[in-house]
């Protein structure tokens, strides 16, 4: 009580202050309350934010409005624009808040605009957001002129009830990057880890002969990204005759990818490569082998703008890069195949790319094309 | 708003919503948050077309009451002026607890709810003792600590991954309907029964906003002032899990890192519904509204496709709409 005392009266020394700034006449306005102006201005002040809201919500809602175009028979009411005639195709990813994801929204809307496609891409603000994504999902649902939805699930076993009802109302449902073991599913658009693995692995084996010690940065435990990846990576370095001195988990992470590597360092001096299973802890694997001056070939996976930099430099060896704007675009093209009525395989594979000193400069321009660097 | 004229006396205390201005303010302060309700309701309605269907309307019902269900139990740490960070960890340490009893050792899916909900008020009743027998300063403390350490032994407890396989009972509250209604937005109804009824009705009830009002006061006109803290803490961390066992069934896994800034949700909308950070005011009705605020939103900004980067900056608008509305509004029948 103490407290709601003292704000008011703080706010109200303040507000007769203001009154008395801009009021000559003092006393009159003291006295009487300023009554009428006061309940102008409070009604006045009481709508701002109201339309405010009003005005922001409208931006939201009414976009682009491209003039009809003659396409699958979409309903006259719209949820999101107003262009009728297009095929509409919701991108639902994870998040938009790492360089992967940019890129993937980079491509879903090159596509959008080469394919003359109505398409929205949306995404929690977090990874972590699960049951966010699900309410997404569902929101989605209720849009009646949806053609197709793509989507990256943040969690694969927590989206399928949601992607069930898709199912029940005919609307194609196209995984992209993550995949879910789960029926229904249009197709999986993706990158195989195991084979991402494996290419890094034979990328190290070129540098390097048999018996020679090499480690491996695993991810976090538990994720098929880590796992599949560090099974190609093995399976790679067994075939080679290379000798695997030490495997471990550095979650995805680049602080933690410099200790871990320090250690595994300490315990093999005479260690000559490292494969990281994401570009992130072999950033942190190079700091690592840097700090003890030594030159090591270090590969990647994933292909961000920052290893390229460094592979430009001839710093890092190698990284092998998913295409995460391929993928998307691909996927917007094979939900159109859908639409149409077109059959498609149940399993699309984007491929990957090797990124090494011949072609990083190249890389590094298309890069930061896409994420308008 | 009607407690004030119920509760005890505080002597100083006297809330704008009594006054002589009449009934009109006094019903415009009681609906405020209402009419903004209904007002958002209205525009959205007008800008997309589905938003009145009646499969959407379930989908709000189904995604505000995990929210909800926290507000509840956030409300009363709030009217004692305190604030309770760890719901959000409190939420995933419960479900983890469930998953472990239910999915990796087997054991019946009975047990699994009411091990959810004890570990869920035991953690709340330890933020309680934190506060109370440590005496830390204030509750945010506590609960700030609290809330790294419950975030933390999920996180040991389960290697940092989900826990998958729920079994029909487990998942029921959260995945299955009554008719059309979501049985999630019937335990909403039932504890907002409960919880005013608890607040208007009983004498703990009224001890709760007589702590807000003026603690000191309080102790001294003889309410046991830390029993009812620890009480109050061990009733969010309870609704904290019970959040929890309907996480379970929408994403049909119990992951440590589930409920993640659930507590700033939480806390929202008991502001937006009208609870004053001062302690002492605020009402179960205003704090439902207040969740269901932010679920209407978050739907109508789906279903118009708004990036979510643009949804957090509106409903940040709104907080401060809000309580700014509010500001005038006690300005107002001040005088």
């Amino acid at each position: 009580m103490y407290g709601t005392n003292y704000s008011k009266s703080v706010i109200t020394g303040f507000y007769t202050e203001r009154k008395c700034r801009c009021n000559s006449n003092r006393k009159f306005y003291l006295k009487k309350g300023g009554y009428g102006v006061e309940k102008f201005k409070r009604l006045f002040l009481l709508k701002i934010p109201i339309v405010a809201l009003l005005i922001l919500m409208a931006a939201c809602g009414k976009q682009s409005t491209d003039p009809a175009n003659s396409y699958s028979s979409v309903s006259e009411t719209d949820d999101w624009g107003s262009n009728k005639g297009k095929p509409k195709v919701a991108v639902v990813l994870k998040a938009l808040n790492s360089e992967y994801f940019k890129l993937m929204e980079y491509g879903a809307e090159k596509a959008f605009k080469d394919l003359d496609v109505d398409g929205k891409v949306m995404s929690p603000s977090n990874e972590t957001e699960v049951e966010k994504q699900i309410n997404m999902l569902e929101d989605l649902l209720n849009n009646k002129s949806l053609d197709a939805l793509i989507v990256m699930p943040s969690q694969s076993e927590a989206v399928i009830p949601v992607l069930k009802k898709y199912k029940e109302k005919d609307i194609p449902v196209l995984l992209v990057d993550s995949d879910v073991d789960w029926e229904g599913k249009t197709t999986y658009i993706g990158t195989d880890n195991f084979t991402a693995g494996q290419k890094a692995g034979e990328s190290l084996v070129t540098k390097l002969g048999s018996g020679d010690k090499v480690a491996i940065l695993e991810g976090v435990s538990g994720t098929p990204n880590s796992e599949e990846r560090v099974k190609g990576a093995e399976e790679a370095i067994k075939k080679a005759g290379l000798k695997l001195v030490a495997s471990q988990s550095a979650d995805f992470n680049r602080v933690k990818a410099v200790s871990t590597m320090e250690n595994i360092l300490t315990a093999n001096p005479d260690l000559k490569g490292v494969i990281a299973v994401n570009d992130e802890m072999a950033l942190g694997a190079l700091r690592a082998t840097k700090a003890r001056n030594m030159d090591i070939p270090i590969i990647g996976i994933d292909g961000i703008t920052e290893a390229v930099e460094s592979i430009n430099d001839g710093v890092l060896e190698a990284s092998v890069a998913q295409k995460p704007n391929e993928m998307a675009y691909k996927s917007v093209e094979n939900a159109l195949k859908v639409i149409k009525g077109e059959k498609i395989d149940k399993r699309i594979d984007i491929g990957i790319d090797i990124i090494t000193k011949e072609n990083s400069q190249e890389k590094l321009e298309e890069l930061k094309g896409m994420l308008g660097k | 708003m009607e407690q004030r004229s119920s509760s005890i006396e505080m002597g100083t205390k006297t809330h704008p919503a009594v006054n002589t201005r009449g009934n009109r303010k006094a019903i415009v302060n009681k609906f405020g948050a209402l009419l903004g309700l209904v007002g958002l309701c209205l525009i959205l309605s007008i800008l997309t077309p589905s938003f009145l269907k009646e499969d959407n309307l379930m989908n709000i019902a189904r995604q505000s009451s995990i929210n909800a269900l926290l507000s509840l139990g956030m409300l009363l740490p709030i009217l004692t002026a305190g604030i309770d960070l760890s719901v959000g960890s409190v939420l995933a340490f419960a479900i983890i607890s469930a998953g472990m009893v239910t999915v990796t050792w087997g054991m019946s899916p009975v047990l699994g709810i009411f091990v959810c909900l004890g570990v869920g008020a035991l953690a709340g009743w330890l933020n309680g003792i934190l506060l109370t027998k440590l005496r830390l300063p204030h509750p945010f403390i506590s609960t700030l600590g609290t809330m790294n350490i419950y975030r933390g032994l999920a996180l040991i407890i389960t290697g940092a991954s989900p826990i998958f396989g729920f079994s029909y009972t487990m998942n029921f509250v959260g995945q299955e309907n009554v008719g059309i209604i979501p049985v999630s937005f019937i335990l909403v109804i039932i504890a907002c029964i409960f919880f005013h009824i608890f607040l208007t009705r009983t004498s703990t009830g009224k001890y709760i906003y007589a702590i807000g009002g003026n603690k000191e006061a309080a102790r001294l006109s003889g309410i046991p002032v830390d029993r009812m803290l620890i009480l109050v803490y061990t009733i969010s961390g309870f609704m904290a899990s019970l959040g929890g066992l309907v996480l379970i069934g929408r994403t049909n896994s119990a992951s440590p890192i589930a409920g993640l800034s659930y507590e700033l949700d939480a806390i929202a909308a008991v502001i937006i519904g009208g609870a004053s950070f001062f302690g002492g005011v605020g009402t179960v009705w205003g704090t439902l509204i207040g969740a269901m605020i932010i679920a209407v939103l978050r739907n109508g900004l789906n279903l118009l496709g708004t990036s979510s980067d643009l949804q957090t900056i509106i409903i940040g608008l709104v907080i401060i709409a809000a309580v700014y509305v509010d500001v005038l509004r006690r300005k107002s029948s001040k005088k």
